[in-house]
């Protein structure tokens, strides 16, 4: 998405526009998930992090003035989830060296973020059975032979569905160099982007 | 999908999975020193591996959309607790503020040139109910879009408050100092007692209704010809028509505001439609003017939100709504 399409995007959210306000959730929720994970290191309150990012956009939006709603948002993830730490005042080391070297780091988190969001959505992309068989082995960490069990197949199914799995996600995720090249280009240009009144 | 099946994936999968037998493990290294194309092949799939740490089903992303949704539309139709203080024209040593029924307590520092006024205002915001206790135990209640001002230390002969808006006063005996609660058109002098007083500027009708003891009207400029209420009564001043009407009420329909409470007896819908606005900070549009002669009797939680109040609308009446942010149409 250029910044010019994105700038669009967000005045069309401005204006009360919901299918923009849906179309910003499906280019940049998970991702935003991914990135407040990077610096929360878990998910589930990542999701209510980014969740009230969102629901803030919508509720003032008449009151931002965002050059580009990409930054934005991680910004906005980004503080939101540095004040969920401050609050926990747990991983306190951690949180110091994350504020010094902020915009480095950050933006290494984002990318990793970028990464971690289009391998999801490959895995998604899945053949249904191929999926669930990777998700068993690879997030549930079980045996072959444990998920030849699950799902009543043979050990050989299970490896075969492996090896199309991770053919498929190479191929689908083979043009990510380049995006990656693109992201670091046009990040650039995207300093101080938004502002609330 | 079966002719898919690469014996390499496999291999680098069984590799990667820990399944792979120490044979397997020497196959795909001899593999990968075949050609760089091998190596970078094997380096990718590691790195996929490595970086797909948490799966984030479309299930669940979906399930999050309806949550943001759902945040939303409580957050914009339910009047939050919170108090909005702000200093004017000097600095407030330090503002304690606390959510509505705990009140709000503050602590004024020695002023430092003690003939010079430091003004305090209060806001509660469209949408909101704000209490405060000022610096002699007078408790106020402040309805939704209303605004005073006063010294906090209430140095004077005279205790003064000034109001925007509609505030429940409970107003602490003080026979030395009395209470004067000024608006844009009139003030209200009190000893001790409690009442209700509705000045919001842009409305055409000031109200005081007198709960307890008693309380004196004057308008601005004439304060010595004042007209003095009794418990139980009602003085409602209209601006245009600079008229004066007396006479006994149901003090609980105009003070059940403060209870969270709109509480209205053979009310038109326009003046419902202004206490909506001002509740729940929306706009409320008819699209036919004959509407608004319609007569309601009724009550509205402040906890409701705006949806069960334009359901009850709608259900008593055959109006219909259709809802656009903050614009809100009736027909």
């Amino acid at each position: 998405m250029t910044q010019e399409k994105e700038h669009i995007l967000f005045k069309e959210i401005k204006i009360c526009n919901e299918e923009a306000f849906n179309k910003a959730f499906d280019l940049y929720y998970s991702c935003l998930c991914f990135f407040a994970d990077k610096v929360l290191h878990d998910f589930d309150l990542s999701r209510s992090v980014v969740q009230q990012v969102f629901v803030d956009l919508w509720i003032k939006r008449d009151r931002l003035q965002i050059v580009s709603l990409q930054s934005y948002l991680y910004q906005s993830v980004r503080n939101a989830s540095l004040d969920v730490l401050k609050h926990k005042k747990a991983e306190l080391k951690y949180l110091s060296t994350l504020e010094k070297e902020e915009s480095s780091q950050v933006n290494d988190f984002i990318e990793e973020a970028e990464l971690a969001d289009r391998i999801n959505k490959a895995i998604q992309n899945l053949p249904e059975k191929c999926r669930e068989i990777l998700l068993l082995c690879r997030f549930e960490e079980l045996k072959y032979a444990e998920i030849a069990a699950r799902l009543n197949i043979s050990v050989k199914t299970v490896e075969m569905q492996m090896g199309i799995a991770l053919k498929k996600l190479r191929k689908e995720l083979s043009d990510y160099q380049m995006i990656q090249l693109l992201v670091l280009f046009s990040r650039k240009k995207l300093q101080h982007p938004y502002r609330v009144n | 999908m079966q002719n898919e099946y690469n014996p390499i994936d496999l291999l680098i999968a069984n590799y990667l999975s820990g399944e792979a037998s120490q044979s397997e493990k020497d196959e795909l290294i001899s593999w990968i020193g075949e050609s760089p194309a091998n190596k970078r092949i094997f380096e990718e799939s590691q790195r996929i591996w490595a970086k797909s740490q948490t799966y984030f089903a479309a299930s669940d992303i979906s399930s999050d959309r309806e949550k943001i949704k759902d945040q939303i539309i409580q957050q914009l139709s339910k009047p939050t607790k919170t108090v909005i203080l702000s200093t004017w024209i000097y600095r407030v040593a330090a503002i304690l503020a606390l959510p509505i029924m705990l009140g709000i307590g503050w602590y004024l520092g020695s002023s430092e040139k003690g003939t010079e006024t430091q003004m305090c205002e209060v806001t509660a915001p469209k949408g909101q109910i704000s209490k405060c206790i000022l610096a002699d135990g007078t408790e106020v209640w402040l309805n939704a879009g209303t605004t005073v001002k006063y010294n906090p230390s209430f140095t004077g002969n005279t205790r003064e408050i000034q109001l925007d808006g509609e505030a429940y006063f409970r107003v602490s005996k003080n026979k030395h100092k009395p209470f004067v609660v000024t608006t844009k058109h009139a003030q209200i002098k009190v000893l001790g007692t409690v009442f209700n007083l509705k000045a919001y500027s842009g409305e055409s009708n000031i109200e005081t209704t007198l709960e307890e003891g008693s309380v004196a009207f004057s308008l601005n400029g004439s304060e010595t010809k004042s007209v003095v209420l009794k418990a139980g009564e009602q003085l409602v001043y209209n601006i245009q028509e600079k008229k004066i009407t007396l006479g006994m009420v149901e003090t609980y329909l105009h003070t059940a505001w403060k209870d969270g409470k709109f509480v209205f007896k053979d009310a038109d819908l326009s003046k419902i439609i202004t206490e909506l606005e001002r509740l729940y900070d929306v706009r409320i549009h008819l699209d036919n003017d004959s509407l608004q002669h319609l007569r309601f009797r009724g009550m509205f939680e402040y906890e409701q939100n705006i949806f069960s109040a334009l359901e009850a609308l709608e259900r008593t009446t055959n109006m219909s709504y259709r809802m656009n942010g903050r614009d809100i149409w009736l027909e």
